[in-house]
């Protein structure tokens, strides 16, 4: 879906930040509805369909994290969500594993915010298909036996827009270049990548995929649209619902 | 018949002097006739000793004579009599009566004979011999009482072969009298002099007494430390017949002096070595002693006698009051005190001295001395100073943390009000005039909050404890904590519950002080909940009570445990991850809780940790205003 046909949600409890918001919006995409809180939101999300919700996760009554949880919990259509943030680090991880699609920081880049906007609501083979220049980012350069034995030994989880991996490497958050090889499925999935999340005591990071190499990417969009998760948070957590 | 007249002219003669010579002698003697027990003859001296008029006991049984003691006076009578019958005599004493019933003690010899005209009798020689027998009683009860001496009383002949030896002695030694008694007194006892024997004969004979302490070994071979007086007997020409010698066990009283002196020594070995300086005041003289540390830290040199009022000169002026009014307190609640203060010393360099004393009584109980200790603590104050300092800058650095938190939004409202306006400019070359009007109004107002965090900030990093003490709204004090640290909460999901107040509610206090206080209980309270899965909230509350109002700060945290309820206010306690608090805030907080009065407590609220202290509350009649 483009953004200028959408319907945009914006919550944040700081009235000020909230008028700023929906004026930016309001020439960019096709409607905008504004909220308070997390309460305001779901009674606005219950008459309204809408497309993006953009959302403050701390606030009084209801925060983000649980609106979105409400939202998944509900019955009608799943919105794209993006969340926006004093803190990246705060519950990250939670967030993307929730379905997040993505975490604003504050001060608000808004061109940024634009085209983040932009891309959760595109589909994921117009999302993954332009590289940027990486030249300087790190590899995350991972060999698997089979994509089977790499989730039966928890070794990744895939979720809608990356995956969960040990950080063997010890990374640094940020953009990454990829290169996992499945060996017996003769799958290579290389691509571009933003490491999001680090839990530096289970050595687990999230990385969201923002480039998938042509060759690969429809067997990535296969392995992973069926995940709930944006990033799932454990290696663990996401083998059990592609078994199931 | 001249021969016969010769012989009994003779006989005749013998017998008027025999006659005569009984007559005369001292001694009382009388005749017993031997088969009845009658009195036959008694001579005058008898009659005198007995009160008889004469010839008036003739013919009276001889019991008549004898008192009854143990036995009764036939009895005795049966007893000479068989006496006299197997051995031909009977030596004794007898406790004789006179006529009148009175009695004393003699000493009676009795030996048979046969008289031409009362067939066989008796002769009896008794001697008054109750001065002997009163001295020997006398000697006897002394002896007794010599024996009631814990001393032990020996006496010894001029061979120092011992005469007399009490039970004291038996019990200091171990040696009875049968043991003792003709022994050697130094052979027996292994007596080792300080000087030799021989000295102190020397002294004894010239000053007739001689004091000392010597060595003894008793009978189990343990060695004894006695105090010794010797003294010496003599006769009339002034020649020694014996020695006394009077010993006193003093072997725990020299243990004890010894283990003093070891303990004296060591005490001031480890006061020297801690540089912990002892000195005393003579309440009534005025007069202070010092010890050899003492006067170091002080860095003068050693003076004495040294006055008070010289002790005095070398501390701060500003402390002097101080340090008076601790020693006045020790003198007048009779109480151990203690006291910091400054000196300064000869070269003007300024010391910290901590000072602890106490009053020494004398037998009623008035105070006659202080006793006190000096340390200079001036390292300890550098210290403390620093410690102080890195424990505030780390509250800073955890407040500038806290910075981030709290303008992230309000930085967001400015810089999306600046970038709104550009990009207007940059697409239209202009901005509608109330575009540019809301936004400015924005950046203004937004920036003014910034402003009003930072300024809160500002007093909150500032030191403080030098304020005066005013009356202050309790809802400033709340509103300047919050500023700084509110954002944190909501950023993080904890609830903070705040109290309505009534704005006029105010209290005395050091402002920025207790918003340290108030900070530091909040951030720690914050620590506690953002560890805790499930609900997770902060109150803070303002209660009055009475004439105080009670701050307390709640965490929805569990109880924290017994074991650790001691420790959590002591320095350097921490059970944060390392790198997050210096374990000095609540150590901080409860200091400057009491520099205002309160105390610092913890306690349980529905099982959930509660610091809490309490303010005074302000009198808005006070002359300064808030």
């Amino acid at each position: 879906m483009r953004l200028e046909e959408a319907s945009v949600l914006l919550v944040d409890d700081e009235p000020l930040l909230l008028d700023m918001l929906r004026e930016f919006f309001e020439h960019l995409v096709g409607r905008v509805f504004c909220a308070g809180d997390g309460v305001q939101a779901l009674q606005i999300l219950g008459r309204q369909r809408i497309d993006l919700v953009i959302t403050d996760i701390r606030m009084p009554e209801m925060d983000g994290i649980t609106l979105l949880k409400r939202i998944k919990a509900g019955e009608s259509h799943t919105p794209s969500l993006i969340f926006i943030t004093g803190f990246a680090d705060i519950g990250a991880r939670d967030a993307y594993d929730l379905g997040a699609e993505a975490l604003l920081e504050k001060p608000i880049e808004w061109d940024d915010m634009i085209e983040i906007a932009r891309r959760s609501l595109a589909e994921p083979w117009e999302r993954w298909e332009k590289p940027v220049n990486l030249t300087a980012s790190p590899v995350l350069s991972r060999s698997f036996g089979s994509l089977s034995s790499a989730f039966e030994e928890h070794r990744i989880a895939f979720g809608r827009g990356g995956f969960c991996i040990g950080n063997s490497e010890f990374l640094e958050q940020g953009p990454v270049n990829i290169a996992l090889d499945f060996m017996a499925d003769e799958y290579v999935l290389s691509g571009q990548g933003v490491i999001r999340w680090l839990a530096s005591e289970e050595n687990q990071m999230g990385v969201e995929l923002t480039y998938v190499a042509d060759k690969s990417r429809a067997r990535a969009i296969k392995l992973m649209e069926r995940a709930s998760s944006f990033i799932p948070r454990t290696t663990e957590s996401n083998y059990q619902k592609l078994a199931a | 018949m001249v021969e016969d007249t010769t012989k009994r002219n003779r006989a005749e003669g013998e017998l008027r002097l025999g006659n005569e010579i009984i007559a005369k002698m001292q001694g009382a003697l009388y005749l017993v006739r031997a088969n009845d027990g009658a009195v036959v003859y008694a001579n005058p001296s008898f009659e005198k000793m007995f009160g008889y008029d004469s010839g008036e006991i003739i013919g009276k049984h001889v019991s008549t004579l004898n008192a009854p003691t143990g036995k009764t006076p036939e009895k005795v009578f049966q007893v000479i009599v068989a006496e006299l019958t197997r051995c031909g005599h009977w030596r004794g004493e007898v406790l004789a009566r006179r006529k009148d019933e009175s009695t004393f003690w003699s000493s009676v010899i009795v030996s048979t004979f046969d008289h031409p005209g009362f067939g066989k009798v008796w002769i009896s020689i008794l001697q008054d011999i109750s001065a002997l027998k009163h001295a020997e009683q006398t000697l006897r009860e002394q002896a007794a009482l010599l024996d009631l001496a814990h001393d032990a009383i020996f006496a010894a002949d001029v061979k120092d072969r011992i005469t007399f030896w009490n039970r004291g002695a038996k019990d200091m030694y171990g040696w009875s009298a049968e043991d003792a008694l003709g022994r050697m007194a130094y052979e027996l006892l292994h007596t080792r002099f300080p000087s030799s024997f021989e000295e102190i004969k020397a002294t004894l004979q010239t000053q007739g007494e001689w004091e000392g302490e010597l060595e003894h070994t008793t009978r189990d071979g343990t060695t004894i430390t006695v105090a010794s007086r010797w003294s010496v007997q003599r006769d009339e020409s002034g020649a020694p017949i014996s020695f006394l010698e009077i010993n006193r066990d003093i072997t725990q009283r020299k243990r004890a002096e010894e283990q003093l002196r070891n303990l004296t020594e060591r005490l001031s070995l480890a006061t020297h070595t801690a540089s912990i300086g002892i000195w005393e005041l003579d309440v009534r003289t005025d007069q202070v002693e010092w010890d050899n540390t003492t006067f170091a830290i002080f860095g003068i040199p050693r003076t004495v006698p040294l006055p008070r009022e010289e002790a005095r000169r070398h501390i701060h002026p500003e402390d002097v009051p101080r340090v008076q009014a601790a020693s006045r307190r020790a003198v007048q609640r009779k109480t151990q005190e203690s006291v910091q203060y400054r000196i300064i010393r000869p070269d003007g360099s300024v010391r910290y001295i901590s000072t602890a004393e106490g009053p020494i009584l004398d037998e009623h109980g008035n105070v006659v001395r202080l006793v006190g200790t000096a340390v200079d603590i001036t390292e300890r104050k550098e210290m403390e100073a620093q410690i102080e300092a890195s424990a505030r800058l780390s509250a800073l650095g955890m407040m500038a943390g806290g910075v981030a938190h709290e303008i992230n939004n309000p930085l967001a409202i400015i810089h999306g009000a600046a970038v709104d306006l550009l990009r207007r400019v940059r697409a239209c070359g202009s901005v509608p005039l109330d575009i540019a009007l809301r936004n400015g109004e924005r950046i203004v107002e937004t920036s003014n909050r910034i402003a009003r965090i930072i300024k809160s900030m500002r007093h909150l990093a500032r030191e403080g404890s030098h304020d005066k003490v005013r009356p202050t709204p309790v809802t400033r004090i709340l509103a300047e904590t919050l500023e700084v640290c509110r954002e944190r909460f909501k950023n993080y999901g904890v609830n903070l519950l705040l109290p309505n107040l009534d704005p006029a509610l105010s209290v005395s206090c050091r402002q920025v002080q207790i918003e340290q206080v108030l900070l530091n209980l909040l951030q720690n309270a914050f620590d506690a909940v953002t560890e805790q899965p499930g609900e997770r909230w902060v109150r803070l509350a303002a209660v009055t009570q009475d004439d105080a109002v009670e701050f307390s700060v709640t965490d929805s945290g569990p109880a924290i445990p017994q074991q650790l309820k001691s420790k959590i206010m002591e320095p350097f306690f921490t059970t944060k991850d390392v790198g997050i608090g210096t374990g000095l805030g609540l150590t901080l907080s409860r200091r400057i809780v009491e520099d205002h009065g309160g105390k610092l407590e913890l306690r349980e609220e529905n099982g959930h940790p509660c610091f809490s202290f309490r303010l005074p509350l302000s009198s808005h009649k006070e002359p300064y205003a808030a």
